[in-house]
Order: C-alpha cells, then structure tokens, then sequence
C-alpha cells in the first residue's frame, strides 16, 4: 500500500515537527514562566499586590500541558495503531484513524497558535495590519464557515446587519479570529435547537458587533475576569466546559490593538450578550 | 461471555482510537461521553473494568470513583484512570480512593492496552508466545 506509507511517512514526520516544536515552545514558555513568576514574587513584595487573574501558574500550566497532550495522545496512538495493526484493520478505519490524526493535528497547531498570539501580547509584540476591509461580508463569511458546528447541535444562526457601516481600516484576519472565538464560545454554551445572533451597525464613528447566545449565561461575578488570563483555570482546575480561556484573551487583544473595545452583558431573558467595537477609520490604512 | 469494559471518555477521537484493539481482543466495548451521566451508565452496564479520565464536561473524574468506591453495587468494579492529567497529587488521590491502577495517556499506546486490560481482568495477555508441552 504505497500511498499509505508515504501518508503515514509523512504524518510521522509531521508529528516530530510538531512535538519539536511544542518542546521548544513549552520550553521558552517555562522560561518565561520561571522569570514571570520570580519578578512577580519580587513585584508582590514590592507593592503586596493582591492575587491577580494574569498570574501564570502551576495550575495554569498542568492545563496547558493536558490541553497540549489530548491530540498528541490521539495523533501518537493511531498511527501506532496504524503501523503495527495495518493488516487486521479494515480501509475504513484506517480512513478513520487517519482523519483523527489530521484533526488532532489542526486542533494542536490552534492551540501552538494561541499561545504564541499570547506570548506576543504579553511581550508587546502583537501587531495588526490595518487596510481597507467590509466588515458585513467578514460576518457572513465567518458564519459559513462554522455552518456545520450549528448544523450538529440544530442550531439557528441569524444575522442582522445594518446597511451603513461602509468599508473601513481593519485586520480582516485578525477580526475574524475574534468572530470566530466568539461564535465558538456561544455554539459551545447554548443548547440544542438553541439560537445565536449576530448584529452588526454603526454607531457614530464606531462600527459595533454584537454576538448573542441563548445559553446559561455568565454570572455577575465572572463578567470582570473574563477576559483575563488563565481564569478559568482559578476557577476549576479539572472542568473543561471552557478549554484554555486563551480565546477571549486574544480576542481582547486584537480589539484593542484596533483601538476598540469588547465586554459582556447579559442577554435578555436568556444567554450571553458580547460586545466589540472598532473605530470606523477610513483614512490611511496601514498601522 | 465477553468482558465488558466502560470508557467514561469525552475525547471522541480518543475513545474511537484505543476502542479498536481492545474491540478486535473480543471484549465488549462501551462508554459514557458525559461526566454526569457516568454513574448511571456503570449501574446499567455492569463493566467487568472502567477506563476514567480525569478532566470531563461539569465533573470531576476523581469525584465519580469517590462515588463508585462509596455504593455497595459498584466498588468492586476495577477501575483504572485513563487520563493526560497526570501530577503526582491526582495519581496519589485516586489511589487512596481506590483505583486499581493510573495509565498517562500519552504513556499507553492502544495496540498495548488489550494486553493492560487482560492482566487487570486476571486473564492471560496475548503474548504471541506459545508454549507447548
């Protein structure tokens, strides 16, 4: 079966790259954290800051690590299985356990992604690249692309988007990250036959999206931290309802980098209302 | 009659990955995708052995072999912990609340595990090593 070795040849190598580069990236990070956390302890004592939601931290570590290992374990354990059983298995789990690999593979590198996006706004060095975009044909866009999640859980997505936000300087990329966090976030909370909505419009000289759920919605006292680092992991170390958290993080960070604005409200009478704004600027187009 | 063994797994991939060998061996394989759900699934299926993951939707793994060990229908069910959230503080805790072994995901490769699950069960693993007398 020549196309499957070079396949299986292929995803071997594949999976050296990645776990190279996860040692590499934990590495720095652990670094990184080492230096973090001493300059913190240093800062604490300094000004006896009380406990922060950015603290990196053991917890948040063993999290990073377990979410970093989930696809490892799957891309590692089906090509064993595919080496060593090829003969007993039929073509379609083989198909299968192949598709596993590619997936687990595509959820790895968003995460590697995630945490660099992270290690470049926690060192400054997040950039945008601002040109003229249409935000509407970005929604809908974005939208179709995540069809078949609401497809699984029969979810109805509507968009209401007001006809006057022209074409404006933003990051399309980057913006369609933050839409696409954010409609992730509410297909994963709201329930079944459940319905999301998105409205864009415009408000003066800004451009405001809104993303509203039907699902549990987030309590008052969760509303602040948000949008800070590795809360979640405060929250409850071994739950995995909300992953890494490290999606609103760089959510905030894109919106802001463009000088805009992102929050959470309830939304009536059921749900999660987020908000983000971004500064309807026509001139120029390069940051 | 086939053994039966439960995976309390939320890992779609996961599950269908190791499922395969251990399906293949002639064991019966089951599982239970929701945390919540999981105890139920055990006093309805009565698994031979239970496969538990530490890091589930709304619960803890940990929680759910504390409530297997408590009831009398389940503790002498052998459950092992299946899980990539390995820290010495969680290996120590399920074992003083009664698992009977701690596999690291990451550690077990699935065309090992129906040799893992025979040893747990007391049968003879498959060692491809006949001996003739």
């Amino acid at each position: 079966m020549p196309i499957l070795e070079i396949l299986l040849l292929v995803l071997s190598v594949a999976q050296v790259i990645f776990l190279v580069l996860i040692v590499y990236l934990y590495t720095r990070k652990s670094q990184e954290v080492g230096n973090l956390h001493k300059e913190n302890a240093e800062l604490r004592v300094k000004t006896s800051m009380s406990d922060s939601p950015d603290v990196l931290d053991y917890d948040y570590i063993s999290m990073l690590v377990h979410e970093l290992r989930s696809p490892l374990s799957v891309i590692k354990g089906a090509s064993d299985l595919i080496i060593k059983e090829a003969p007993t298995l039929t073509k379609e789990q083989i198909e299968m356990l192949l598709a596993q690999i590619r997936n687990s593979s595509g959820n790895l590198l968003n995460l590697v992604n995630d945490i660099l996006d992270v290690s470049k706004m926690n060192a400054g060095r997040f950039e945008i690249k601002k040109i003229s975009n249409n935000l509407p044909s970005l929604i809908k866009e974005t939208a179709s692309y995540i069809e078949p999640l609401l497809r699984v859980k029969s979810i109805n997505l509507n968009i209401e988007v007001n006809g006057d936000i022209p074409t404006f300087n933003f990051d399309a990329e980057r913006i369609r990250q933050v839409l696409n966090n954010l409609l992730s976030n509410a297909i994963k909370f709201t329930p079944k036959d459940g319905d999301i909505t998105v409205v864009a419009k415009r408000r003066g000289d800004i451009a405001e999206v809104q993303v509203k759920d039907t699902g549990g919605g987030i309590p008052d006292d969760e509303k602040p931290k948000i949008f800070h680092k590795f809360v979640q992991v405060h929250n409850n170390t071994m739950m995995k309802e909300k992953g890494t958290g490290l999606g609103l993080v760089i959510s905030k960070g894109i919106v802001e980098a463009h000088g805009g604005k992102i929050w959470v409200e309830d939304n009536k009478p059921k749900g999660a209302l987020f908000v983000f704004t971004l500064p309807v600027e026509t001139a120029g187009g390069y940051k | 009659m086939a053994k039966k063994i439960l995976f309390i797994e939320d890992d779609d991939s996961f599950f269908y990955t190791f499922s395969i060998p251990l399906t293949a061996r002639g064991y019966n394989v089951v599982r239970a995708s929701e945390g919540f759900q999981a105890v139920e699934k055990v006093l309805v299926e009565r698994p031979d052995l239970i496969f538990l993951d530490i890091v589930l939707p709304g619960i803890n793994g940990l929680d759910i072999l504390k409530d297997l060990k408590e009831r009398d229908e389940t503790k002498g069910i052998k459950v092992v912990m299946l899980t990539n959230f390995g820290t010495e503080d969680n290996v120590k805790r399920a074992m003083e609340l009664g698992a009977d072994d701690y596999f690291s995901k990451y550690n077990v490769v699935p065309s090992e595990l129906p040799d893992k699950v025979a040893t747990l069960l007391g049968e003879t693993p498959d060692t491809g090593i006949k001996v003739v007398n």
